[in-house]
């Protein structure tokens, strides 16, 4: 049996960059369908070599303006996010900043980590925002990056993957910290 | 000396630092959170019994809510003893005194947190 720890995720971004194809990617071929405000779904990651398992529940939030309410109060829960952008689109490239200011200041009380996720890196032709670009921007951010097509499938576990293990580290630290608490 | 009592309901698990670990008053053993808020634990007394305060041991434990229930089967219908903000520390004593009520049933929410992670160390029921 596996001991379980359990995390929120939140992942926000400009509509229409692959958020929602990230975590069902079975829908990547579809026609587009607006989320909705925000739907929940768990990601199960076991840390290789011991009885962890990390279960990150995805809030997959609409990029639309109209769900910024709801979006605000969320946050305040989550403590990890994946801010997610499309590889050919630099509008939603230059939205990344606002999307972090906003959930940052949300989440200050504890600090999150996360992911900048470069999408659809399957469309190279029209790509216009380059790997360079993204790493740099991640940097700035504190973020890690990952770039990963929904469409083609690479890549796409790895944000998860990333996040699982840094939830898993941090929760070492805690209880070790626990163990050597006193008055 | 504190009464007896079982944690019967605990919201996170981890082998390696189980909730019998609040009851044996050594203070080594903890029970931690893994993850999110809010967490959740249900002590049960051996029989319903007049409490009149209990002491907390924990580390980053923020909200806390903590109720009562006199139902002898199941904890059912609790209601509520306090509420509190615990100060950050690094180990927090809480004590709460003045209860004066008759408990089966002790629940314990972990509403919010200093960190991401919270734990319980000793929980003590007295009748003093
Ligand atoms: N080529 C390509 N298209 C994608 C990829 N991921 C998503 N799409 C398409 O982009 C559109 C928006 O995707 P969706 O996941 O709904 O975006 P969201 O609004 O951010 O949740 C849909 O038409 C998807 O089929 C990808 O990796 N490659
Ligand atoms: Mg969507």
């Amino acid at each position: 049996m596996s001991n379980v720890l359990r995390t929120n995720c939140a992942i926000i971004g400009d509509s229409c960059v692959g958020k929602t194809s990230v975590i069902n990617p079975e829908n990547s071929g579809k026609n587009y369908e607006m989320t909705l405000g925000c739907k929940i779904s768990v990601k199960s990651v076991r840390i290789p070599d011991t009885k962890y398992k990390v279960d990150i529940f995805v809030h997959d939030c609409s990029g639309k303006q109209l769900y910024c309410d709801i979006l605000d109060r969320l946050w305040s829960d989550v403590t990890l996010i994946i801010v997610a952008y499309d590889v050919t689109s630099e509008a939603s490239f230059r939205s990344v900043k606002d999307w972090h200011t906003r959930c940052t200041k949300a989440t200050q009380e504890h600090p999150t980590f996360g992911v900048l996720l470069a999408c659809k890196t399957d469309l190279s032709n029209r790509r216009t925002v380059t790997l360079a670009q993204g790493e740099s921007l991640a940097k700035e951010l504190g973020l890690q990056y990952f770039e990963c097509s929904a469409r083609d499938g690479s890549n796409l576990d790895a944000s998860f993957f990333y996040l699982a293990h840094e939830w898993y580290k941090l929760y070492m630290e805690k209880v070790e910290s626990f163990s050597n608490a006193q008055l | 000396m504190g009464f007896e009592y079982d944690v019967t309901m605990v919201s996170s698990y981890d082998t390696l630092y189980p909730c019998e670990n609040i009851t044996n008053g050594s203070g080594a053993g903890f029970w931690t959170t893994t993850g999110t808020y809010p967490q959740c634990l249900v002590i049960t007394l051996k029989e319903t019994t007049h409490v009149k305060s209990l002491e907390l041991f924990s580390c980053n434990v923020k909200g806390l809510r903590i109720e009562g229930s006199a139902s002898e089967s199941e904890a059912l219908n609790f209601e509520e003893i306090t509420q509190q903000e615990i100060p950050p520390g690094n180990l927090q004593k809480t004590t709460v005194s003045d209860i004066n009520g008759d408990f089966k049933h002790l629940k314990f929410d972990i509403l919010s947190g200093h960190e991401h992670f919270a734990s319980i160390h000793d929980l003590t029921v007295m009748n003093g």
